[in-house]
């Protein structure tokens, strides 16, 4: 019989070499885009191939939480970037609760005045954290690394303190980079802004769309998604009142040919791409 | 018959009173009257010097049938006394109940009394309240109400607030007898996303606010904040669900666990382990005693761990689950260490008493109560019989230590459950045995991780891996047993 001693021994043994395999195979692959099953709401999950990790957006409460540590290492307690699309109930909800328990470097958001409760625990959070503030607009973009970047398409004009009566169309929209491919996220925005990113010709054409504001009726319009021309597009919802995903949008999204996942049917999915591979789409069910 | 078994008696009679009053609607008038008659009747024709009625009865077996006469007669005091008590906490004044169910909505105000629970989208917590505003005159009152709110703004314990809405009664769901659930804790209104609003104490003059109430407010304020930030730290090193977990196994905190894992630990009869349980509290005890035995004797050591236990049991929040777990968790490490398994009798049976004296509700409606006492019993009771019968049992990984204790806990709490839930999982025996060895280990790391990530917080994380590591096995065995269960 073993001793307890070397018995113990050859576990830890066994269980490092586990570990190790684990965080090593973890060290490959390219982009990797997740949106989370968070329930009625935005948030997803950007890890580039340098492994820098984004989180645009962080749902309507703290089930992020419990997706987040799903999608990432468990010896993981940084996120280098929150993306907060606009100050709603379902993008900013589980955000205080992801700065509480994750060490974030920056937030980037449109600066747009918000008198909610979440707001000002938010605000309190991010100045304890000491998190850098960054306030975006068109025209700006962050270089990731190498071979990934993000471009800000909108809000057209600098929003920092302006008081607006529905924050949806101040929504941050941003066109994630990685080599060849592109994914355009949208937040709420709705038919003016399409309109408006249409004529003005902002390059808006995106291999991957997440279909704006939950695939609500009022956004999704014909010439939006003419001029993105997806591939494929994600939905991001959950049960709700609305209607969402409303028919008619995902009768235009059918006429086109473009291929939809929906959150509330296939839960977290998986976008990743490598480059000069196409990319794959992998859902938990 | 000995001064102690007769003590036993009168409690057990205690107990059963509570216990009838609880199940069947007796008057308490009644019983009382009964009880008061039979008394004065003893007591007139008691046959003190070998006359009276009673002298018959008396006569033929001299003082031990006397004895058995006055012991009957206490018994049925003790009895009444149950009855009576049951009564008296049903009968309680409640002003706010008029309100519930009504459409108008009542302004209230007093202080958060005990920890809002953060659940994964809402804030419920238990508001003390001292004064009703409605329309145009104020009424004090000292009452509890449980409110539902969105998650921030957060309160805490000890918050004075102002809240206005709609009072509604609690209503069964399922099988759950959310009712007397909640009735246990003196709650019988509910108020949902109530508009709130913090507000000062000085508004609350002082006779509304007694001194002890305020001392009490000032240190589990104290307490509170002193948790929090061991929780918090807890979770900014921990991944989740894991840190849940370890929340749970450590401070029996366990609203953040999700919903679907929570299920798992009880199918398999595993949820003992996320509450603070009176093995939870044996296992601090243990630890506590490692420590001092470095530095006294055996003797003075074990009164330093009771200390560190009642200690324990404060920084928890002393909620009546944990000073029930402590006082179970002290009652086991006392047998153990006397090992004189068959005195412990009267000490459980006063510690059960007492807690049904001070709170008659949780005899019939606080599962928790039943499953803590019951399984604390088979501990000191049936153990030792297993024992015996399980010498060829292999010690490896404390697997005999565990083996028994799981089997003679389950044998006795095996009617409560089976009454509550209706069902029994034998998955509970294989799960438990193989979880329990690592949960003094999961506990002794998740401590650390607490404790360092105040201090600095990379040390913290790096104690978290190992206590990660330990939950992500728990977890992973109970939801592979909760699956072919």
């Amino acid at each position: 019989m073993i001793s307890k001693r070397k018995f113990i021994v050859l576990i830890t043994l066994t269980l490092f070499s586990v570990l190790a395999f684990i965080v090593q195979s973890y060290g490959k692959a390219g982009l990797k885009v997740y949106f989370l099953d968070i329930g009625q709401g935005d948030s997803i999950f950007i890890e580039t191939e340098s492994k820098i990790q984004i989180l645009v957006d962080g749902g309507p409460d703290n089930r992020v939480i419990q997706k987040l540590s799903e999608v990432m290492p468990f010896w993981d307690r940084t996120i280098d970037f929150i993306i907060l699309t606009h100050p709603d109930h379902d993008h900013i909800g589980g955000l205080p609760e992801v700065l509480k328990r994750y060490k974030v470097k920056g937030i980037i958001e449109t600066g747009v005045q918000c008198d909610k409760a979440e707001c000002a625990v938010l605000r309190d959070l991010k100045e304890k954290e000491k998190a850098t503030n960054v306030l975006v607009k068109l025209g700006d973009s962050l270089i990731l690394d190498e071979n990934t970047k993000i471009l800000i398409l909108n809000p057209f004009g600098n929003m920092a303190g302006k008081k607006v009566s529905k924050a949806n169309n101040t929504s941050v929209v941003a066109k994630l980079i990685y080599g060849q491919y592109s994914v355009l996220l949208t937040g709420d925005i709705e038919k003016q802004v399409e309109e408006k990113l249409v004529l003005a010709g902002i390059s808006i054409d995106s291999d991957y769309l997440k279909v704006p504001h939950h695939g609500s009726k009022t956004s999704s319009t014909e010439g939006f998604l003419d001029r993105v021309s997806p591939l494929l597009a994600f939905i991001s919802l959950g049960k709700n009142n609305y209607g969402h995903p409303h028919q008619e949008v995902t009768n235009r999204l059918e006429k086109r040919n473009i291929k939809y996942y929906r959150t509330d049917e296939l839960g977290t999915i998986l976008l990743s791409c490598k480059l000069n591979i196409p990319c794959q789409i992998t859902t938990k069910n | 018959m000995t001064k102690s078994k007769i003590f036993l008696y009168l409690m057990l009679a205690f107990i059963l009173g509570v216990g009838s009053g609880s199940f069947f609607d007796i008057s308490s008038q009644v019983v009382l009257v009964i009880a008061i008659i039979v008394v004065s009747l003893v007591a007139v024709f008691y046959p003190v010097r070998g006359r009276g009625t009673l002298r018959a009865l008396a006569a033929s077996n001299g003082v031990y049938r006397r004895r058995l006469i006055v012991l009957i007669v206490l018994l049925l005091v003790a009895f009444t006394f149950g009855v009576v008590r049951f009564d008296a906490s049903e009968s309680l004044t409640r002003v706010l109940t008029n309100f519930n169910d009504t459409n108008s909505s009542v302004q209230l105000s007093g202080y958060i009394n005990g920890e809002p629970e953060r659940l994964i989208d809402k804030q419920r917590m238990v508001l003390q309240v001292k004064e009703i505003r409605a329309s145009d005159y104020i009424i004090s009152a000292d009452e509890k109400i449980l409110i539902t709110i969105n998650l921030y703004p957060e309160f805490e314990y000890g918050d004075f607030i102002l809240m206005e809405g709609k009072l509604q009664s609690p209503k069964n769901f399922d099988d759950f007898d959310y009712v007397n659930y909640l009735a246990k804790d003196g709650i019988f209104s509910l108020s949902y996303y109530p508009r709130i609003s913090k507000i000062t104490q000085n508004g609350f003059s002082d006779d509304k606010i007694s001194i002890l109430e305020k001392i009490k407010i000032s240190m589990f304020t104290q307490i509170f904040r002193f948790k929090n930030a061991f929780k918090d730290s807890i979770s900014r090193s921990i991944a989740e669900p894991n840190a849940s977990f370890i929340e749970g196994v450590l401070l029996g905190s366990r609203e953040s666990i999700p919903q679907d894992l929570k299920n798992a630990f009880s199918r398999t009869g595993t949820t003992h382990i996320l509450a603070i349980s009176g093995y939870n509290i044996t296992l601090v005890g243990l630890y506590i005693s490692y420590l001092f035995i470095f530095f006294m004797r055996r003797q003075k050591a074990f009164w330093f761990t009771v200390l560190g236990i009642i200690l324990f049991t404060i920084l928890t929040g002393a909620s009546a689950s944990v000073v029930r777990a402590a006082v179970m968790g002290i009652l086991v490490l006392v047998a153990y260490r006397e090992g004189r398994f068959y005195d412990m009798t009267n000490s459980i049976v006063f510690a059960g008493a007492l807690m049904v004296a001070l709170n008659p509700k949780v005899l019939r409606f606080d599962v928790g109560f039943q499953l803590s006492f019951l399984a604390t019993l088979g501990l000191i009771y049936f153990s030792p019989i297993i024992r015996d019968k399980l010498e060829w049992l292999p010690i490896f990984w404390s697997f005999k230590e565990n083996f028994i204790a799981t089997v003679s806990a389950q044998l006795m709490v095996l009617p409560v459950v089976l009454y509550n839930f209706g069902s029994f999982s034998l998955i509970s025996l294989p799960a438990n045995v193989l979880i329990l060895p690592v949960i003094p280990l999961t506990m002794l790391f998740g401590f650390l991780s607490g404790v360092l990530g105040l201090i600095w917080s990379q040390l913290g994380e790096i104690a978290g891996l190992a206590a990660w590591v330990l939950a992500e096995y728990e977890i992973l065995i109970v939801k592979f047993f909760s699956q072919i269960s």
